[in-house]
């Protein structure tokens, strides 16, 4: 018993997490890999982007992340209404 | 006493050094003979050489850069509006922050990177140049490149405003790119469906613009005098 309620909260937990993690990150359909920033060269007067590299955790990725965690949970709780 | 034929050949010559004397100037910063076109390679030396595109829609607005461009330009100081040459761009080098959107661009439904690796413009002239004021050299001579542009396969003509600025070799520049170097700016728009880029159903002029607005910046060092 205790063990499908520790399953469901750990269901519960990463799907709080991973939706957490989503929006934070601006809630984006896809997954960003970088980001832009403008460099200004002083020497020639111009400007141009770098690509700064890094995770922004999107839909794509969230979305079946989530559906595995909303597994766990409704199996948890499945179970644990069985053996009550 | 002067004849007519006579005044005519003087008046002729006054105009022409009137004219010619600015371009001259400007042209006398290339350090070439004034009546020999010279080459200029497209070197990413200095490292600022780059294309970014925006594509404004409703649903989404998309910031990209292209990186790998080259290409030469051939510039004749006495006959600036016979500019021509041929810029290239690699399709694969093209990015938007998002792999998987960087991946739909280079598919078959938008660029065919497959098919069609580079986006070029053969300028054909320089039309309604002018100077931008200022003493030297350095300053930029405006004008409106004609050419063909070629994207997915598709070549139209179309007529981009240009800046180009040429900056002689001085200690502080050899230390990013040797010799003389050329820095050109141009700024326009292109409409997808003139390219036959079509996209996934539904998504141009929702989450992409039908218009993609284009601003490219590089340089390009002397090669080669003819």
């Amino acid at each position: 018993m205790k063990v499908w309620k520790g399953i469901a909260l750990v269901g519960l937990l990463g799907l709080v997490l991973t939706f957490g993690r989503w929006y934070s990150d601006g809630a984006m359909i896809f997954t960003k890999t970088a980001e832009q920033s403008v460099v200004r060269d002083e020497l020639f007067g111009t400007e141009s982007v770098e690509w700064k590299e890094g995770f922004w955790l999107g839909l794509d990725i969230a979305g079946p992340v989530s559906a595995v965690w909303i597994g766990f949970l409704g199996f948890g709780i499945y179970r644990v209404r069985r053996n009550s | 006493m002067i004849s007519r034929i006579g005044f005519h050949r003087i008046a002729t010559a006054v105009l022409t050094s009137l004219l010619t004397v600015p371009l001259g100037a400007w042209a006398g910063g290339f350090g070439v003979g004034q009546d020999l076109p010279q080459t200029f390679a497209v070197s990413d030396d200095v490292g600022v050489n780059q294309i970014t595109f925006t594509s404004s829609a409703p649903l989404e607005e998309i910031h990209g850069t292209a990186s790998g461009v080259s290409g030469s330009v051939r510039f004749n100081p006495q006959a600036p509006d016979s500019l021509s040459g041929s810029i290239s761009v690699d399709v694969r080098s093209m990015r938007t922050g998002i792999s998987k959107r960087d991946g739909h661009l280079m598919s078959d439904d938008w660029l065919d990177a497959d098919q069609f690796p580079t986006i070029t413009f053969g300028l054909k002239r320089l039309d309604g140049i002018s100077s931008t004021g200022g003493t030297g050299t350095q300053a930029p001579l405006k004008g409106s490149a004609v050419g063909d542009f070629t994207l997915h396969g598709v070549t139209k003509s179309i007529v981009i405003p240009i800046e180009a600025t040429f900056l002689v070799e001085s200690p502080a520049t050899r230390k990013r790119a040797s010799g003389d170097l050329l820095l050109i700016k141009a700024s326009f728009q292109i409409a997808l469906a003139d390219f036959d880029v079509s996209g996934a159903r539904g998504i141009v002029g929702k989450r992409v613009g039908k218009t993609i607005e284009v601003k490219a910046q590089f340089f390009a060092y002397a090669s080669d005098t003819e």
